[in-house]
């Protein structure tokens, strides 16, 4: 039997440009998974741990998040780890694997540098398939001979996409290749969310990367009791961060509350990553909009990070008494603008403005009227 | 608004406390220039609008020369009814208070900062900066028109009108709901905007706009430098695959080095035989040389020898030719010397002994006629000697009188005539007039008769006897007479020692002498000069040495005569010369002559010995190849002792050859196999050698580069830039979307801002309807009619006024400088009328109406008593309050003068 931890795209040193302000600790976030990774290896006392590509983002990383991943790895010593390079950190030359940095790793890693057989012992055989390239049309596990008296463990390790769905896609790996080349596991790396297709299996990344991922935040404790053996598989999460998008409906104050409730359900708020865009399309409550003003200002307090991007349909504008005189004549004027009418009049000269700042600007007068600053 | 008092101290002039009140209606100051009129105006302002803790410089100027004291003032107003006090100290220990009168008593409201507030906001001014301006009087300053104002401060004079008629219409219309949403969309848009609706530097959309293209420059720049890491990986990649396909020809070109060197390895043995058979064939060809060679130069001595023999025979002919040759020469030159020598020397030298004998002639005769010459001068010379001799004996000889002599001669003349005069002056003169005629009368001494009737001149006693009648003596004339006659006497012997020395016994001998002397010093001078002349060049001596020279060359000249024929004596110098002439071209052709031939002997002579130097050398040439054809007959025979005969050696020959030959066949054959099995190989050994250390020097230069890469690579990412790069676009899409937001928010309220401000002036510009109306009327009355109103632009700045003649409205610029002030004065109590429609406004006039004629002033009177009655609280400075008779109901206050106040 071996059991083994299947991880892969750590996507160490991402820029995480779409955090905004916290794309930095995001980054630090990712090396706080990995050692938790090296923890979990440790407590499920695995054999061996297979990296299967992406471990950096690109080759331009920080030195110190190679030293970081280096120092990481080096923890997982005496466990042999096989890290196998993606198409986000191919085998090409003056690559990170050829950092200095890198130099420093442990002798109990090894790079799976060429397509060709790694024996883990005489009982487990791992079938590399390391990218030299960041896109290709070519089945990078082509390579790998079939099973022929053979009666070991044999794993591949590739990365790429499973060619199950439509479309072209880059390292197209064949669908059926664990029967075709008769692996009892295919280790894959690429897609970011945790998927099995038969014995070929994706982790997902440990820590999740934006909005849009589904499943991620795992690593995977695989045992496989011999050759031809069903591997079992036990999916581990170790991410620190979680990340979700909503685009609530808002029309009264109970619909707020229905967000906060499904906020606070997503985990503590110092680990949440929100995108929040409101519909605001069928309220006209001033009171509800009120309380997604504030419940807006407590998630940005609290939480990782929010992005509050403008209502996805804006609010109705109220019923706010406007002071009769300049004002009511202003009301007046923005109201036929919006109605994509010329006022008349000197306001005329108003009439070409931008739609969504007449909008704002009414919004914001009957703000004002309704008692509220700016 | 409208003041009550003011107390003020320590401000300017007003050292003491002093005190002004007034009234509600029309109030005159008046005092004289620098009284401190418009201190009180100063310190109205100042007390109601200044931070109390200001310390500008204007503000610093309120203290009064030479002191620190500090200025202090106090005023009580009434706004809408309420009665308010305010007090504030500047500079020294700076204070404030505000005061309201609440149930009969100052109540204190506020101190320090917040009295400054709270008299700020009941007259809506602003905070100012400094010291404050009129911009921050808020209504005040559309009303109060001061010393310091310019009659129209653009800005201000648009700032105060609207913010006056705004307040009109807030008075009007505005309710507080719509002043609380106007007062925040005034602040939403000041935050973001300048009030000429410009991004207003500092705001958010400024900052977050000037942050973008910051951004966007890092970025850029960063992007630039992982570019840059990635043209090096480019590079890497090619030089990775450099390095594998030039290692792969390395290993091949490697195998092909091992292949060539085991062939090498195998052609070991064929490499001793082919050295052994190229011994052998060095050997058959050394012997077939040697034998070649003997054969050879026993050939070539036989060439030789027949050569030699046939240049010895055109040798000797030529040896012969040339003695030939030098007899002939030397034959030749004895010609040309006997020639030469025999014929035509012997000739010349004749020739030469006529002509000599011809010159020597011609020299003597010219000798004779130089000693001829020399002898004549040297007796001119001896002539004039002698003469010069002559006269100069004479001159010595002779006593001649100098013109010395004569001149004193002439003095004494002269003195002696003047003393005969004094004589006779001071002589005596008797006459007898005799009555006996024929009576001798004779005197002694002897007396001069004067005239001939007998009267004499008695120079001294003198004795006259009277013929038988008897004596008269006469004493003489004194001892003056005597002198004189002593020096008549002196003087005429004189003259007599004189003729008697030159020898003569008159005058005229005298002055002949004296000429005579004259000629012969003339001649003595002439002949000196003469002589002079004739011994300019040589002297007597000289002279007398020449011709004796001259005989002498005469007499050598004539020995040389001596064989010459008698007759040529006798021939003329022509005739003489003539012959000469032939005798010397003859001499010349003779000459010429014999050069000639002496010339050709010499040309014979050296072809003589040209002729017997070639003929030496021929001869020894001749000998030498003698020499030589003998030697090489000599070598011939020792070599052929060896092989016997010539014929014994063509067969020796014939077998090296052979021999040399088959050596060489066998040897030609072993070298193709040679070439195959070593040679090739070898070549093709070392060019592989050269192969590999081309390729093994390229793979070092790919290595270097590789490494050079990755360092540069990893120095390049050491920069740690893609974490950067992250952070920065992240910073930017935050920033965009935040300039996104803030901008839609400000230009909502701007939106707002603007519609509000078009609003405001639709309205304002329909109120300042009433304004001009107003200004209208009094512009008509003040003016009589000439101008009937003012024009106001946009911003109720008036811009101009009308003449109901003209269409175009004539800019305030081109009114006289009263006329203008009086316009703006108008305006202001007609704004001060319109704004007073709640309660009473101060509109204060600062000395402005000086320009104002009496008819015009008679009319300003009543405009202000109109506005003073009935809207308005109206304070005019001036220093004289007669035109401001017109005004009935008024208060004058007066201002003391001379800073001392009462």
């Amino acid at each position: 039997m071996v059991r083994f931890l299947h991880t892969a795209d750590w996507q160490i040193g991402m820029k995480a440009a779409h955090a905004g302000e916290k794309a930095s600790a995001v980054r630090q976030k990712r090396f706080d998974a990995a050692g938790r990774v090296v923890e979990l290896a440790r407590e499920k006392d695995v054999d061996f741990v297979i990296l299967a590509g992406d471990t950096f983002e690109h080759h331009n990383v920080d030195n110190a998040a190679v030293k970081r991943t280096v120092d990481i790895l080096n923890r997982l010593d005496p466990i042999p780890v096989y890290v196998l390079p993606g198409n986000h950190d191919p085998m090409v030359p003056g690559g990170v694997w050829d950092r200095d940095a890198w130099e420093r790793i442990g002798s109990h890693v090894t790079l799976l540098r060429e397509p060709q057989e790694y024996r883990f012992d005489d009982g487990v055989a791992l079938y590399a398939c390391p990218l030299a390239q960041k896109q290709s049309g070519l089945d990078p596990t082509a390579w790998i001979p079939n099973r022929e008296d053979d009666d070991r463990i044999r794993i591949g390790v590739a990365h790429g996409s499973l060619n199950i769905l439509p479309g072209t896609v880059n390292f197209p790996i064949a669908g059926d290749r664990p029967e075709r080349s008769g692996l009892d596991y295919l280790a894959l790396g690429d897609w970011h969310g945790h998927r099995i297709v038969g014995r070929a299996v994706y982790p997902g990344t440990m820590e999740p990367t934006n909005f849009s991922e589904q499943g991620s935040g795992n690593v995977l404790v695989v045992e496989i009791d011999g050759a031809g053996a069903e591997p079992r598989i036990e999916a581990c999460r170790v991410n620190a961060l979680t990340w979700a998008a909503l685009t609530p409906a808002i029309s009264t104050a109970d619909d707020v509350e229905a967000l906060d409730a499904a906020i606070r359900s997503l985990g503590t708020p110092a680990s949440l990553l929100l995108k929040v865009s409101p519909d605001l399309g069928g309220c006209t409550d001033g009171k509800a909009l009120e309380r997604l003003e504030t419940l807006r200002e407590e998630i940005r307090e609290n939480a990782f990070f929010l992005e509050w991007t403008g209502p996805a349909r804006p609010p109705v504008i109220g019923e706010n008494q406007i002071p009769d005189g300049v004002l009511s004549q202003v009301d007046e004027t923005l109201a036929t603008i919006l109605d994509s009418r010329i006022p008349g009049g000197p306001a005329h000269q108003f009439a070409d403005r931008d739609p969504e700042v007449v909008r704002a600007a009414r919004m914001l007068l009957h703000r004002l009227a309704g008692g509220r600053s700016t | 608004m409208i003041v009550e008092e003011i107390t003020i101290r320590n401000w300017r002039s007003y050292r003491e406390p002093h005190t002004f009140r007034f009234d509600e209606g029309f109030n005159l100051l008046v005092g004289r220039n620098e009284a401190g009129k418009s201190t009180i105006f100063e310190a109205f302002t100042r007390v109601l609008f200044d931070r109390h803790t200001s310390a500008a410089e204007k503000i610093r100027q309120i203290q009064p020369l030479e002191s620190s004291l500090a200025p202090e003032a106090a005023i009580t107003f009434q706004v809408n009814g309420d009665r308010y006090r305010v007090w504030k100290r500047f500079l020294q220990d700076p204070a404030a208070q505000f005061s309201v009168w609440r149930n009969d008593h100052w109540e204190l409201k506020h101190e320090g900062d917040r009295a400054d507030g709270a008299v700020r906001e009941i007259l809506r001014g602003e905070t100012p900066g400094r010291a404050s301006q009129p911009e921050h009087r808020g209504l005040c300053q559309a009303l109060w028109y001061l010393q310091g104002d310019a009659p129209l401060p653009e800005k201000a004079w648009a700032e105060g009108v609207k913010e006056g008629l705004s307040g009109f219409v807030s008075l009007v219309a505005r309710s507080p709901e719509e002043d609380r949403i106007l007062q925040r969309i005034e602040e939403g848009y000041k935050i973001s905007y300048t009030p000429t609706g410009k991004v207003k530097s500092g705001s958010l959309p400024d900052h977050f706009q000037k942050k973008i293209p910051e951004l966007e420059r890092e970025l850029q720049a960063l992007h630039g430098r992982a570019r840059g890491v990635e043209d090096l990986r480019q590079e890497l990649e090619d030089l990775a695959e450099q390095q594998r396909l030039k290692a792969e020809a390395l290993k091949a070109a490697r195998t092909e080095v091992a292949a060539l060197q085991h062939k090498l390895e195998e052609g070991a043995a064929l490499e001793e035989e082919k050295r052994q058979r190229e011994e052998i064939v060095q050997q058959a060809d050394a012997a077939e040389k040697k034998v070649a060679g003997d054969r050879d130069a026993i050939d070539n001595r036989r060439r030789k020898i027949d050569e030699s023999n046939k240049t010895l025979e055109e040798n000797q002919r030529e040896a012969d030719d040339l003695q030939a040759d030098v007899r002939m020469e030397q034959r030749a030159a004895e010609k040309h010397h006997e020639t030469w020598k025999k014929t035509h020397e012997p000739v010349l030298r004749q020739v030469e002994t006529e002509l000599a004998t011809l010159q020597a002639i011609e020299r003597t005769r010219q000798f004779e006629e130089k000693a001829k010459d020399a002898q004549d001068q040297i007796e001119r010379i001896q002539a004039v000697e002698t003469e010069l001799r002559h006269r100069e004996h004479e001159l010595s000889a002779t006593p001649l009188p100098t013109k010395k002599d004569l001149e004193t001669y002439r003095e004494q003349k002269l003195q002696l005539a003047t003393l005969r005069g004094q004589i006779e002056q001071a002589a005596i003169r008797i006459g007898f007039d005799l009555q006996v005629e024929n009576t001798s009368i004779t005197a002694d001494p002897e007396a001069e008769h004067l005239t001939e009737d007998g009267e004499y001149l008695v120079l001294g006693p003198t004795t006259f006897t009277i013929g038988g009648v008897g004596t008269i003596s006469v004493r003489g004339g004194g001892s003056s007479l005597e002198d004189l006659q002593a020096n008549a006497q002196s003087l005429t012997a004189s003259f007599a020692s004189l003729f008697e020395r030159f020898g003569v016994t008159e005058e005229q001998e005298l002055y002949d002498l004296q000429q005579r002397r004259q000629d012969l010093e003339r001649e003595i001078k002439q002949l000196k000069k003469a002589l002079k002349d004739l011994t300019s060049e040589k002297g007597l001596e000289q002279l007398k040495d020449e011709a004796t020279r001259i005989q002498q060359k005469i007499a050598g000249e004539k020995s040389r005569i001596g064989a010459a024929p008698p007759e040529w004596q006798h021939l003329s110098t022509d005739a003489i010369r003539e012959m000469s002439e032939g005798r010397t071209a003859k001499k010349k052709e003779l000459a010429k002559a014999i050069e000639h031939e002496q010339q050709k002997e010499a040309e014979a002579r050296a072809a003589h010995d040209e002729a017997l130097r070639k003929a030496q050398v021929a001869s020894n040439r001749l000998i030498e190849l003698r020499t030589q054809v003998r030697g090489l007959e000599q070598q011939n025979a020792d070599a052929l002792k060896s092989y016997g005969t010539y014929e014994h050696l063509q067969e020796t020959l014939a077998n090296e050859t052979a021999t040399h030959e088959r050596a060489r066949e066998d040897l030609e054959a072993l070298r193709a196999e040679y070439k195959i099995r070593v040679e090739e190989p070898k070549a093709q050994y070392e060019d592989a050698l050269g192969v590999v250390r081309d390729l093994e020097g390229q793979m070092q230069s790919v290595r270097e580069k590789i490494i050079d890469r990755k360092a540069r690579i990893e120095e390049a990412v050491s920069e740690d830039f893609y974490s950067r790069i992250g952070d920065l676009e992240a910073s930017l899409m935050v920033v965009k979307r935040s300039l996104d937001q803030v901008t839609r928010q400000a230009e909502a309220v701007k939106l707002l801002h603007d519609m509000v401000q078009v609003f405001k002036k639709e309205q304002t510009t329909a109120l300042a309807g009433p304004v001009a109306e107003q200004v209208n009327r009094w512009l008509m009355q003040l003016t009589d009619g000439s101008y009937d109103s003012v024009r106001m632009d946009e911003n109720i700045f008036p811009v101009g006024v009308s003449n109901p003649q003209y269409n175009e409205a004539l800019p305030l610029d081109c009114l006289s400088y009263g006329t203008h002030e009086q316009v703006i004065v108008l305006l202001r109590l007609a704004m001060g009328a319109l704004l007073s429609n709640d309660e009473r406004n101060l509109v204060v006039i600062d000395d402005r109406l000086v320009n104002a004629d009496p008819i015009r002033m008679r009319r300003l009177c009543q405009i202000l008593e109109e506005v003073a009655t009935n809207h308005c609280q109206v304070v005019v400075a001036t220093c004289n309050d007669t035109p401001y008779a017109g005004v009935r109901e008024r208060t004058v206050i007066p201002v003391p003068g001379d800073g001392r106040a009462k």
